[in-house]
């Protein structure tokens, strides 16, 4: 099966923690998935190609902080709550058109990391590996 | 009708489809229009103050950040600007090869914008996600079209969003000949695929609309300007890029954290952006470009704002074809930067964003640390001139209801493909109705 994981983010404060999660899961090697970061959730479309499995990681609003919580996609519940924003599209709108243009996978998950708002200039992240390291080995449990 | 007569106030809280927030307040009476604001909200970001005292090699890396979708703009421009401090002068090959890169930007930018954030109003569709169901084979083209800038840009640049391999006097790296060539069939796809696109938008209903304004763009007569020449008016104006401050200014509103651009001495808006340089510059477009705008009927001078759409297609089959050239002959057995001195200077440069034209100026100390920075971004230079055109439209609108006038001025605005967060200012609508 051709696994695809995508860490969606930026380099800034707690918006890199799908960035650093994907980089961490990808030097541990315990697959042979392919790992890739976007900064932009519409370049996820850019990466799709053939594989059977789509993963998503991202950091989220609304979530407790530094809690770990799976979709499986379609999903009606993220759906309803989405709002892509107008600055490009988020990762909702950019799914369901890589569904209406039958771009996607069969298996799509979503891993959303819960980071607290108004803390994108700060840096909880690398300063505290052992948080991210419990980060990612459940994010890793959770597709395994 | 006079002041205390019923108004309809129409707020439009959140323009969609734009790039960035921003919102629209429209105030009608009975059979008049009262007050038009483009209202940006964003917050400012004080990109010039905080580039103050930094060293210029970090100038680069810092404008990226203004916008996601054009960072090359700011970043070409900037460094631009500290090579003309300097006295830098580059070769043709590194020029041609930033200039490849810049394409690459628009080829994204464009990309996006016609297919997802334009087309859908010629489609009745709310959304890009709405034409996916009705032109399932336009939108794939359109991301495919984005993804080539995009694998460009990660060539060039390192990453595709904010490159990092431009440099004051060339670039940190350049690629390896048999990099750049894996592009050439990509680039023969695009640009088969952007004249079809082009014929598809010449398919479209344009909306009857005749919004006359001056246009204004880098011109050059060797080459469809980007990022070199003057800057030409379409009131047959030229002025050196070295005088832009003494011939356009920029002014605070109070309904806006974005400045509003004026020519000096000229109460009038003006244009900048695809419809602008396609106007000025329509000669050096390839003849390939300019027979497509025959082939779909399309005459100069327009001022119909939603041909826009029409204008950003053509450049971008324009991109494609020189890119293509661009691939095929660069021989990267050149320096890939000057080296240079840093001394206590001044330098601006203009180059052509996707949306148009985008002006930088700094101050440099001994020590090439930047002691003052001016940036005037496009949607800057473009938001009177879309209130302008709001105002025009309004009239032809008054018996509509409040949430298709709101529809319909959206898309007036999405003609200019804004960019808020560049302005750091712009969209939103929401409407109510009451007396004031």
């Amino acid at each position: 099966m051709l696994r695809l994981v995508v860490g969606v983010g930026s380099p800034h404060g707690a918006d890199q923690v799908g960035w650093t999660v994907v980089d961490r899961l990808k030097a541990r090697r315990l697959d042979d998935a392919t790992y890739i970061k976007v900064a932009n959730p519409i370049d996820v479309l850019d990466c799709l190609g053939e594989c059977d499995e789509l993963i998503l990681v991202d950091a989220v609003h609304g979530l407790t902080p530094k809690t770990i919580q799976c979709w499986k996609w379609p999903n009606q519940q993220i759906t309803d709550g989405a709002d892509g924003g107008s600055h490009g599209l988020g990762i909702v709108q950019v799914l369901e058109l890589a569904g209406e243009l039958q771009l996607l996978p069969k298996r799509v998950m979503i891993i959303g990391i819960g980071v607290e708002q108004g803390r994108v200039s700060e840096t909880w992240m690398p300063s505290q590996e052992a948080e991210i390291d419990a980060i990612v080995e459940e994010v890793e449990t959770l597709y395994a | 009708m006079d002041d205390t007569s019923p108004k309809r106030k129409i707020h439009v809280p959140i323009l969609t489809r734009v790039e960035g927030e921003g919102a629209l307040n429209i105030v009608l009476g009975r059979d008049s229009i009262q007050r038009v604001e483009l209202n940006i909200y964003e917050p400012p970001r004080f990109f010039e103050a905080f580039l103050q005292g930094r060293n210029h090699n970090e100038v680069a890396d810092i404008t990226a950040r203004i916008c996601g979708i054009c960072p090359i703009a700011y970043q070409m421009t900037a460094i631009q600007a500290m090579e003309s401090a300097w006295g830098i002068q580059i070769s043709e090959s590194i020029y041609r090869l930033r200039r490849l890169m810049y394409f690459a930007e628009w080829i994204e930018s464009h990309g996006l914008h016609i297919h997802l954030l334009h087309a859908p109003d010629f489609f009745g569709c709310a959304s890009g996600l709405e034409l996916a169901k009705k032109e399932p084979v336009a939108v794939q083209r359109g991301l495919k079209l984005k993804k080539i800038g995009n694998q460009v840009l990660e060539l060039l640049g390192g990453r595709a969003i904010h490159p990092i391999s431009l440099a004051v006097g060339g670039f940190f790296r350049l690629p390896r000949r048999e990099e750049l060539l894996q592009l050439v069939p990509q680039f023969e796809w695009g640009l088969e695929a952007s004249i079809a696109m082009v014929r598809w938008i010449g398919g479209f209903a344009f909306p009857e609309f005749h919004s006359p304004t001056t246009y204004v763009a880098l011109q050059c007569p060797q080459e469809y300007a980007i990022m070199k020449g003057v800057i030409a008016s379409s009131d047959g104006a030229t002025v050196d890029v070295g005088k832009y401050e003494q011939c356009f200014y920029e002014e605070h509103v109070e309904h806006s954290t974005a400045l509003h651009a004026h020519r000096v001495g000229n109460p009038l808006p003006y244009q900048v952006g695809p419809m602008a340089r396609v106007h000025l510059s329509f000669d050096q477009l390839s003849p390939t470009v300019r027979e497509l705008a025959e082939e779909i009927g399309w005459t100069l001078p327009s001022f119909n704002p939603y041909h826009s759409i029409i204008a950003r297609g053509l450049e971008l089959v324009q991109a494609f074809q020189e890119g293509l050239d661009i691939l095929k002959s660069f021989e990267p057995k050149v320096q890939a930067r000057v080296a240079y001195e840093t001394s206590e200077a001044s330098g601006c440069s203009a180059t052509e964003a996707p949306r148009g034209l985008i002006y930088h100026r700094y101050d440099l100390d001994q020590s090439g640390h930047v002691s003052r920075a001016k940036i005037v971004p496009p949607t800057s230079q473009n938001q009177r001139q879309i209130e302008r055109d709001l105002v025009k439209i309004l009239p032809s609108l008054l018996s509509e209801t409040d949430e298709n006038i709101a529809r319909r001025c959206e898309t007036v605005i999405r003609n200019y493909d804004p960019c808020i967060s560049c302005a750091t200012h712009f969209l939103k609508v929401r409407r109510t109705k009451g007396v004031e």
